[in-house]
């Protein structure tokens, strides 16, 4: 089972609904001693890239198995330019992983500089003019082309580093951590490699994945494949018209949606208007709570330091499973395998 | 030609105030042109009432479309595609997932029947607005688009042309939150970065990171505090580490509920009301307009050499 957290606003509270449920149900769940998971199947390629197919996956390492994590919840920070579930859960890591993209190299020995690798790059990455090769590794998105088609063989692959991924524990929880290098530029591969290993680690029941802002590139990879997508929103026009694009980008990617309201005693009425209108199911309406606010700005979640949030969050956890589980059985007939 | 100042308007983490503060900037500004380059989620139109004046297409992303007669099932294309956009089917004929491919067009190139060819694809449309204070510049990438970079850079080229027409000196950028491609792209070659921020522990992560990004790009930076009452601790802090690298801290603002009052009203804060903010951020814009020596003639930072021409800099598209 797949949770995404994402919407198109930033600051809407994504990180706080992530990490807090993850704890809530935590918690829940040790209490009971059942997993929340519900059909214990595996959300292993659950509309990903088949194996092998992800970049950084084949070019580099094997998913972390046998890290010692803990099977049940994984949480996974995917915000990898602004990461932050890190800073409430002060995790003990267990290890790291370099990601990287294949960019060319070019043996000038055997280059005859016919510029097929310019011609076939739809990135501008590599230029010849005369007999002089140019390359511009930023812009290059590691597709291959350019050493796949070399007449000659003479474009070879390097791998560049983007940002890294680490994994480790906290408060019973599996996490996953994937951080773009400042300075860098493409997100999606860092992404991409992040997922393909936080949904290897053995005896994942549910993963809850905590998406960056916005409705391009890097929110899409992070969302795509979940059971669920929670938007988490504010009532504002800025958060009615960042939520409407993000229910665009779940709609385009097929994914069930639902939506969480926080501090919904600000603003006006305008997002509970626009989700009746949209059949989308309201999950939980949050009240801005000073005390929850003051614990955020420390760098502390709120479930186990302000009464009643933990129930809150488990509250919106059930509500959340029971929607994706009901779901999940449309979703699987509609996969292309 | 005048002198022209960029100045983008970034924070790294999403929500600290980007957009309400250069909404409020550019009433204070006059004489200027508007960019936003928030091309994921532009909101600057809901609070400085635009009227559309052009609508253009945005059409840099390609993708791979399989002729499904053509294609003889030999699974070359799902061989080759790095992104995963290839999906096989039992017979072996393939298919391509939009939102998987990034058009590199490798599949098109190995496919040996000639089945494969790439569609240019409507990414989003940028668009140019009429406001009270100025041209507005705007973007809306479609759901799920690539290339935001190539759209910021698409919005700044135009947003800098009207301002050389029109004999304006200023270009406010309302940049996305984040690190990456788009806000790199907001960044390139502006005359100065103003960083929001606030006393939280994940506001002040993600302000180190996007200061890192600043840094790298040698671009000379200011920063503001926005509900700088939050929490006494972190305010200090945020302080103390702007000192030790040399940056001003241009404004503190307290938290106040009437961003999100005037924002209902769908107005700027400096509209709607007269009181302890509008008058800080007056402050903020008297701040900047000195470090831009716009009218005083004075470059910022007094280092020549740092305005904006990214035409010459880093290339813009990603």
């Amino acid at each position: 089972m797949i949770l995404s957290v994402a919407s198109g606003k930033g600051g809407t509270g994504k990180t706080t609904v992530a990490v807090n449920l993850a704890l809530a149900l935590g918690r829940s769940s040790r209490g009971s001693g059942v997993p929340p998971s519900n059909d214990g199947s595996s959300p292993r390629n659950n509309g990903h890239p088949p194996r092998g197919s992800g970049l950084p996956l084949r070019e580099h390492g094997q998913p972390p198995r046998g890290s010692g994590l803990p099977p049940g919840i994984v949480l996974v920070d995917a915000d990898v330019e602004e990461p932050n579930c890190h800073l409430f859960l002060r995790p003990r890591w267990k290890g790291r992983e370099t990601i990287t993209l294949p960019v060319p190299e070019v043996d000038l020995e055997r280059c005859d500089y016919c510029g097929r690798c310019a011609d076939v790059c739809a990135y501008s990455a590599i230029t010849v003019i005369r007999d002089v090769v140019l390359l511009f590794p930023e812009l290059c998105h590691g597709c291959g082309g350019c050493s796949l088609l070399c007449p000659r063989g003479a474009v070879a692959e390097r791998p560049r580093p983007l940002g890294s991924v680490r994994w480790g524990r906290a408060e019973g929880l599996s996490f996953y951590h994937g951080e773009l290098d400042p300075g860098q530029a493409l997100a999606p591969p860092v992404t991409r490699a992040l997922k393909a290993r936080a949904l290897g680690a053995r005896g994942a029941d549910l993963v809850i994945v905590d998406a960056p802002p916005g409705t391009s590139c890097p929110a899409v990879e992070a969302v795509r494949g979940s059971d669920l997508c929670l938007l988490v929103t504010e009532p504002t026009p800025f958060g009615l018209s960042d939520l409407t694009l993000a229910v665009e980008m779940t709609a385009k990617l097929d994914v069930p949606t639902a939506v969480v309201i926080n501090r919904a005693d600000a603003g006006d009425d305008r997002v509970d208007r626009f989700c009746g209108e949209r059949d989308l199911p309201v999950l939980a309406r949050l009240p801005f709570d000073r005390r929850v606010a003051e614990t955020y700005a420390r760098g502390r979640p709120a479930v186990g330091a302000v009464p009643g949030w933990e129930e809150r969050f488990r509250e919106l956890g059930e509500r959340a499973l029971g929607l994706a589980a009901a779901s999940r059985g449309r979703g699987e007939k509609r996969c292309r395998t | 030609m005048p002198d022209l100042r960029e100045v983008a308007i970034i924070s790294g983490k999403g929500g600290t105030g980007k957009t309400s503060i250069c909404g409020a900037l550019a009433v204070l500004a006059e004489e200027l042109v508007i960019a936003d380059c928030d091309v994921d989620a532009a909101n600057l139109g809901l609070i400085l009432r635009p009227s559309l004046r052009e609508t253009h297409d945005f059409t840099a992303s390609r993708t791979a479309i399989i002729d499904a007669q053509e294609c003889s099932g030999c699974g070359r294309c799902a061989e080759v595609c790095r992104f995963g956009a290839v999906i096989q089917a039992a017979d072996g004929t393939a298919d391509v997932e939009p939102l998987a491919c990034e058009g590199c067009g490798v599949c098109a190139h190995i496919c040996p029947v000639g089945a494969i060819r790439l569609e240019e694809s409507l990414s989003g449309r940028w668009f140019v607005s009429d406001t009270p204070h100025g041209t507005l510049v705007h973007a809306r990438l479609g759901p799920g688009e690539e290339n935001s970079g190539k759209l910021v850079t698409t919005v700044r080229n135009r947003a800098r042309e009207i301002a050389q027409a029109d004999g304006k000196g200023l270009v406010l950028i309302d940049g996305p939150p984040g690190i990456g491609c788009p806000v790199i792209a907001s960044l390139s070659g502006v005359t100065c970065a103003l960083v929001v921020t606030e006393p939280t522990v994940p506001a002040i992560h993600d302000m180190d990171r996007v200061l890192a990004v600043c840094r790298h790009f040698d671009v000379p930076t200011l920063v503001v505090v926005n509900r700088s009452d939050l929490d006494e601790g972190n305010r200090r802090a945020i302080a103390a580490r702007c000192a030790r690298e040399g940056l001003e801290v241009a404004a503190e603002i307290p938290y106040d509920p009437v961003f999100t009052r005037a924002m209902v009203e769908g107005r700027t804060v400096v509209e709607h009301s007269d009181g302890e903010v509008p008058r800080l951020l007056g402050s903020l814009w008297e701040r900047l307009r000195g470090r831009l020596g716009l009218r005083a003639r004075l470059e910022c930072g007094g280092r020549p050499g740092l305005r904006g021409r990214p035409e010459e800099g880093r290339p813009g598209g990603f």
